[in-house]
């Protein structure tokens, strides 16, 4: 069993720094997995200019989703999601053309483990699940199981219900 | 530890700043008037006369808006919106934003043709390093009972002084 700080210190996660055009204060801290900031460095679809949505580019998007969780009051109009089983406290957070995975670790805080592409998900119905099982199978191998917290949504995120 | 793909150019990072400046007080007025009861997304696209998923994908910043459908939905959310423009050397501040490659100190400005030099040489210490210094925060643009802005009256003032000059 390992802690959240055992895993920072450790380099596992990371804490999610904003970017220099985000200038509004941080309000909730966001961690991220050394392995979803790989996936980041290797999907090309991120800086393809023709899978743009809104002019903007999948990265932007998926920093952006990272600085309105970190910095609004509140985050993104129900794009917070509990994976089914509910019980396993997994959740999903949708932004354009992104789906991003991980656990609250307390309230209003968010431990993103890896991500996928939507047009993934919506052409391989199974992607998901794997997907929420590879975020737990990584919570049991760091140790991380004891800090998924379970419960409603709006216990996880009291701000975004 | 932030995503390490090449960092957008200074002009993309204004963009992406006020995108996302203006998409979160939009689902913060939407969040508000939601959990007030006084709207849902299908009574702001009955107002507006679209469609519902054309209000959710500009809530969740699917769509890149144009001036108009902004006031729109504004509108619909029965708030108020007001856009600053700025010259970062005129307001200093210890705040973070984005600032333009562009911006320069502005000790050459000229209205019309009219070179104010001296007289704007004379005003920047004033306004540059006094007060935004102290205060830590842009100083904010009250109306006067006239309807004219602080900073109006003040240009006003130094282009009369560089007349009698």
């Amino acid at each position: 069993m390992a802690t959240l700080w055992d895993a920072l210190r450790s380099g596992v996660l990371e804490e999610y720094r904003l970017p220099d055009w985000e200038v509004r204060p941080k309000l909730r801290p966001a961690f991220l997995a050394q392995e979803l900031l790989q996936w980041a460095d290797s999907t090309p679809e991120l800086m393809d200019n023709a899978k743009a949505i809104g002019r903007r580019l999948l990265i932007e998007h998926l920093a952006q989703l990272f600085c309105d969780f970190s910095c609004s009051k509140r985050p993104p109009a129900g794009d917070v999601r509990r994976m089914i089983p509910t019980k396993r406290g997994v959740v999903s957070v949708h932004a354009p053309g992104l789906r991003v995975y991980g656990w609250s670790c307390r309230p209003g805080c968010l431990i993103a483990i890896t991500a996928a592409l939507e047009t993934d998900t919506k052409l391989n119905r199974k992607l998901n699940d794997r997907k929420r099982d590879h975020v737990l199978a990584f919570a049991r191998k760091h140790g991380l199981e004891t800090t998924i917290l379970k419960g409603e949504l709006y216990e996880l995120f009291p701000s975004a219900s | 530890m932030s995503f390490s793909h090449r960092p957008p150019s200074n002009r993309r990072q204004v963009y992406l700043s006020l995108a996302g400046s203006i998409e979160g007080q939009l689902r913060d007025a939407y969040a508000k008037r939601h959990a007030a009861k006084l709207d849902t997304q299908t009574s702001i696209a009955e107002k507006l006369g679209v469609d519902r998923s054309a209000v959710n994908r500009r809530l969740t910043g699917k769509t890149n808006m144009t001036v108009e459908t902004l006031a729109d939905m504004v509108w619909a959310l029965g708030y108020c919106i007001d856009v600053n423009i700025f010259d970062p050397y005129e307001y200093p501040s210890n705040s973070p934003r984005v600032i333009s490659e562009h911006a320069a100190p502005t000790d050459a400005a000229t209205v019309g043709t009219t070179s104010i030099t001296s007289a704007k040489l004379e005003y920047a210490p004033y306004q540059t390093q006094d007060l935004p210094a102290a205060r830590g925060k842009r100083p904010r643009m009250r109306r006067c009972a006239a309807g004219v802005g602080r900073k109006t009256l003040a240009s006003w003032r130094i282009f009369r002084r560089y007349l009698s000059s």
